[in-house]
């Protein structure tokens, strides 16, 4: 049973470790993962503290109906004060970590304080055990992971960990598990490395029951056919997410060389079907996935042969190639193994140093700030490796990029040089250029994370579907087909945050839900799949509330620990002062409208509940039951 | 005619959705550790194989088994448990060449598929049909067209290649 | 006989038809062109055409 997970916290200063059950209140509010973690940060950190400091608090857990029948209920969440950010730090990677944890007996655990040497955490069949790890100390992503199954006698024993980003406390280190699934936003994996936490190892022979268990195994089926038989499941299933990229590509969607094009012309050297002529070798799936829309990769011949991995993604075919101007899959590859394995975040990479990039084509900088290193363009693919390796061991020029959007600017000390950079709340962006795209802008302007998309991002916005059919998916209208206008978004953002919110909570992945497709389950579906595997009853408008309330504590925290307001609800300076300079007519010359993107942000508070401030009404917060926390309730 | 439940290794995606199921529709609570069928990874060298009982017709747990407690069910085509009879001496998971036969503690019991008395579940979940139960006479009917396909396409290849 | 081939104008959002081993695509409504890829009897957009 689901509800019988339990929560462990274990301060890492004094070593002690307690296990609580998790209150059903907590779960009727919040159910659990992301939405159970941001309570959980809410009431555990000292409020103002800083980020690398014992006071930060980290927390890992699966979510509501982790490792039970329903299809892809693998995803594993994160969380902390973001390095990065300062506000809200989490992160939801995929594979196979929190099932085996929540067959160990546990969804949640939260880590206080700091251990004075290198640790790691067990996890076995209700048991916890913090063990030494300075002999793991200083092993890459990959090795930490066999070494610890190699220890502890188990193959099955499957473990999430951070590598030497983490350790030497870079502000994008991410969490990591199995060949290449990766918790990568916001910069949790550098505080884990700063509590000196090196590893999770988990392994439980604990099952899941189901409440109604006939029921569950019949509605499993039926959610599983409905996923997919849709055209992007098995576009997914066959391209991974690199269908997306002849799409958006072909429009002039994305961003090359930081922000010069939104359009790669000879782009056959960087499509997915040159990747499945030369290098894919298979196709593999997250923990109970029918979709599998993960490539496996080898490099035959050529200097780099028999190198291998899983991946890659369309974030990766932009971040660590057509963003830095790289077109040849084998640098891509090689810079994906590497991210792997040192263990940061591509996309916040990728955006700093095509900053750097951009910044040295100005002569804003030259080799005297870059320590020698000739940050031309045309170079980027060969510096690639050196300057990943730079940025996860912090040497030279790699340490400036290693701090991040706002202290690399504070550090390099040219004001000139934040107008290039594209980041909101001192996140980066990743592949997108959402001038033309208002739906898919105010989503990263307002996400909880900083520019992140994940928090609301509906593709759906982009395929022009009719106005009824927005209008039914969205909870009402007005809707408009046409992803440039502006109208409609504002509810697309908000129904979407809070769909995201839930799927965050209950564990299952947004692939699964009306990311890509109209027709994936929404609240109704998580309403029958929850009350089958917990018997917990929620009506689909009780989920709604769900998520509401956690993407409004999320914003809350931020409020709390960064004061971010509606003055950092803003896309980058370049959206509105900049056209788009290429690509197809429909997004050619567009600029974001600053009067209506700010008559956009107002409906989209609105809708919230918020001030013109964007700061949650004591009405809204009241009806959220929000108003008395931090609670403490566990 | 009986069916045989197949198992195709290149199509498996190791997402072990099958584990979860089996194990929810046996035990009613998914826990992999008490599934009939487990997926063996050795993720560096993409090795994937689903391991699941085979209904050997000559099975080996079936000769040592010392109270005849394990038997062939022809109506099904499965090798079956008759529980009465079973003393859950282990050896039939010490002879089996598969180690298909796992011990559940809790129960007390050996357990090993049963193909969900000729309705397999797994089947049902598996997205890929890396797991398939077909009539025995067409066992290897989709891998033979599989390969038909692929065998026409390359002489095709080959044919315009040197012009004939 | 394999279901006729209908893809979507990225620009102007019409439907168009695909005839079978098309490699080129313009959009009869508004000029834009495509280079279309095959996989089995289905038609997806692979890129722009070179101008």
């Amino acid at each position: 049973m689901p509800l019988t997970r339990k929560i462990v916290f274990v301060d890492l200063s004094s070593g002690k470790i307690r296990k609580e059950r998790i209150p059903e209140k907590l779960r009727r509010l919040y159910l659990g993962g992301r939405g159970l973690d941001i309570y959980l940060l809410h009431n555990y950190i000292k409020p103002g503290c800083d980020p690398l400091s014992p006071d930060n608090v980290v927390t890992v857990s699966g979510g509501l109906l982790c490792g039970s029948v329903v299809p892809a209920a693998g995803r594993c969440h994160s969380g902390a004060k973001s390095p990065l950010t300062n506000g809200v730090g989490s992160t939801n990677m995929g594979g196979f970590f929190s099932p085996e944890l929540t067959f160990a007996g546990f969804h949640h655990i939260v880590f206080t304080g700091k251990s004075d040497k290198p640790v790691y955490l067990w996890v076995h069949n209700g048991e916890i055990e913090i063990r030494d790890a300075r002999h793991l100390w200083g092993k890459d992503c990959f090795e930490t992971q066999r070494l610890i199954r190699e220890e502890l006698g188990d193959e099955e024993i499957q473990v999430m960990c951070v590598g030497p980003a983490a350790e030497n406390l870079v502000r994008f280190a991410n969490v990591r598990t199995g060949l290449k699934n990766t918790g990568g936003r916001s910069g949790v994996g550098c505080v884990w490395g700063s509590k000196n936490l090196k590893a999770i190892a988990a392994r439980g022979t604990m099952g899941v029951s189901n409440r109604y268990p006939q029921e569950a195994l019949e509605y499993a089926q039926k959610w599983q056919k409905q996923v997919v038989n849709t055209k992007v499941a098995e576009a997914l299933g066959y391209d991974g997410t690199m269908f997306i990229w002849n799409v958006t590509n072909t429009v002039g969607l994305l961003r090359y060389r930081n922000f010069a094009f939104n359009q790669l012309e000879d782009w056959e050297s960087l499509a997915v079907e040159k990747f499945h002529e030369k290098y894919h070798v298979g196709v593999v799936g997250c923990f109970g996935c029918p979709v599998h829309c993960r490539h496996q990769w080898r490099i035959k011949e050529g200097p780099l042969a028999g190198l291998y991995g899983e991946g890659p993604e369309y974030n990766t075919q932009m971040c660590m190639g057509g963003i830095l101007g790289i077109t040849d899959w084998e640098t891509v590859l090689h810079g994906s193994h590497l991210v792997d394995k040192y263990g940061f975040d591509m996309a916040e990479f990728s955006n700093i140093a095509a900053w750097a990039f951009e910044l040295f084509e100005k002569g804003i900088i030259n080799e005297s700030e870059t320590g020698g290193l000739k940050l031309e363009w045309a170079n980027a693919g060969k510096l690639l490796p050196k300057l990943l390796e730079m940025v996860a061991y912090r040497k030279g020029f790699g340490d400036l990029l290693a701090e991040g959007p706002y202290r690399a600017l504070k550090r390099l000390g040219k004001p000139e040089a934040e107008y290039y950079l594209l980041h909101i709340k001192g996140l980066g962006n990743m592949l997108s250029d959402e001038r033309a795209t208002p739906a898919l802008a105010l989503g990263i302007a307002t996400s909880t994370r900083g520019c992140d998309h994940l928090r609301s991002r509906p593709a759906i916005d982009l395929y022009h579907l009719p106005e009824k059919i927005l209008e039914e998916v969205f909870d009402g209208g007005p809707m408009d087909s046409n992803f440039t206008s502006y109208v409609g978004k504002a509810r697309e953002i908000w129904v979407m945050e809070r769909i995201y919110a839930l799927v965050d909570s209950i564990g299952t992945c947004k692939f699964h839900s009306i990311f890509f497709s109209p027709h994936m389950p929404k609240f109704e579906e998580y309403a029958k799949m929850i009350r089958y595997i917990t018997g917990m009853e929620f009506t689909p408008q009780e989920l709604r509330e769900v998520g509401e309330r956690i993407y409004t504590l999320e914003r809350m925290f931020n409020h709390r620990e960064a004061s971010y307001s509606r003055k950092d609800d803003y896309v980058p300076e370049r959206y509105f002062a900049e056209a788009v300079p290429g690509g197809f007519p429909i997004v050619k010359g567009v600029r974001m409208d600053r009067e209506k993107f700010d008559q956009m942000l107002d409906e989209y508070y609105a809708f919230h509940g918020w001030d013109k401030d964007g700061t949650p009404t004591d009405e809204t917060l009241k009806k959220l039951g929000l108003d008395k926390e931090p609670s403490h309730i566990v | 005619m009986p069916k045989i439940l197949t198992v195709d290794i290149g199509k498996c995606t190791g997402c072990r959705l099958c584990e979860v199921v089996c194990s929810a529709k046996h035990e009613r609570a998914s826990n992999p550790a008490k599934a009939r069928i487990h997926i063996i990874k050795l993720e560096d060298d993409r090795i994937l194989v689903p391991v699941v009982c085979n209904h050997c017709e000559e099975a080996p747990c079936i000769v040592v088994c010392p109270t005849h407690a394990r038997f062939r069910d022809e109506r099904i085509g499965r090798v079956a448990v008759n529980y009465d009879r079973c003393i859950g001496c282990k050896v039939c998971m010490t002879v089996c060449p598969f180690g298909a036969i796992a011990f559940d503690w809790e129960a007390k019991r050996i357990i090993s598929c049963n193909l969900c008395d000729g309705d397999p579940t797994c089947v049902k979940f598996c997205a890929t049909q890396a797991l398939q139960y077909v009539e025995a006479a067409a066992a290897n009917q989709r891998r033979q067209r599989e390969i038909a396909i692929r065998l026409h396409k390359s002489l095709q290849e080959f044919a315009l290649s040197i012009n004939w | 006989m394999p279901e006729e081939q209908k893809l979507r104008c990225l620009n102007c959002y019409i439907r168009i038809t695909v005839p079978p081993k098309t490699q080129k695509l313009t959009c009869p409504k508004c000029g834009v062109e495509y280079v279309i890829a095959w996989r089995g009897s289905q038609a997806k957009i692979a890129g722009p055409a070179k101008k």
